[in-house]
């Protein structure tokens, strides 16, 4: 149930990132209300992941999956440019947080 | 400036992550009431960033400073040890985050034309800066 939660947890974190991006800085609203949404489905859900989870797996994985699925569909729905630069400044960074959390347990 | 929105919600995330682990469960008011503005600040700075930057690029980087920013004050903070690891991950995630700056600044010299402008809200100033950071 614990992975339920966790995969619940990252649709919203992505669509919290992917409203963000519509809100132009909090000045429209519906955006802003469901961007406001999505972030307290998923810290909520996160936190139900992590009753039974380890912290720096769930959270991980979270923002990890999270990453990857805001970069795909922000060049899916805003034509955001993915270059072989970018790709691998992206799996970097991931790869980096993934290390992170594993080291630090 | 874009950049600068976004050191600063990473600074907030930061702030956030740590909070978060001194409510308890959310059972302490002081240090929820820190987390909840912590994590007001991060999403307001992170939505200003994104008026001109990709999502992609703004949340991978947010959440990569914020990490590092995590581990390296809870080993302040809490005295945890920095292993090899961590060293490794440290240069992986700023050396992406580099990456990606220096991505978005070439694209921006190349075709500033192109690149998405706010189109309403404060501040209404016609974004000189990225020139300026540019260079």
């Amino acid at each position: 149930m614990a992975w339920a939660f966790l995969s619940i947890a990252v649709v919203f974190e992505i669509a919290f990132a992917l409203g963000t991006n519509a809100t132009q800085g909090f000045t429209r609203l519906w955006p802003s209300v469901f961007t406001l949404i999505a972030a307290a489905g998923g810290i909520f859900t996160l936190s139900l992941a992590l009753r039974t989870l380890d912290v720096g797996v769930g959270y991980t994985i979270w923002t990890g999956v999270g990453s990857i699925g805001t970069v795909v569909l922000g060049s899916v729905i805003y034509k955001e440019r993915i270059t072989l630069p970018k790709l691998l400044s992206f799996l970097a960074i991931i790869a980096g947080v993934i290390t992170l959390r594993v080291a630090a347990g | 400036m874009a950049w600068i929105y976004l050191l600063i919600a990473s600074v907030f995330e930061v702030v956030f992550a740590l909070a978060t682990n001194a409510t308890h469960g959310f059972t302490e008011l002081g240090p929820s009431l820190l987390t909840a503005a912590a994590a007001a600040g991060g999403i307001f700075f992170l939505s200003l960033a994104l008026r001109t930057l990709d999502v992609g690029v703004g949340y991978t980087v947010w959440t990569g400073i914020g990490s590092v920013g995590t581990v390296v004050l809870g080993t302040v903070i809490f005295d945890e040890a920095i292993n090899g690891w961590k060293v490794l991950a440290f240069v992986l995630i700023i050396g992406g985050v580099l990456g990606l700056k220096l991505a978005d600044t070439l694209a921006a010299r190349q075709a500033p034309d192109q690149r998405p402008q706010p189109q309403n809200g404060p501040p209404s100033r016609p974004a000189p800066d990225r020139d300026a950071l540019a260079a």
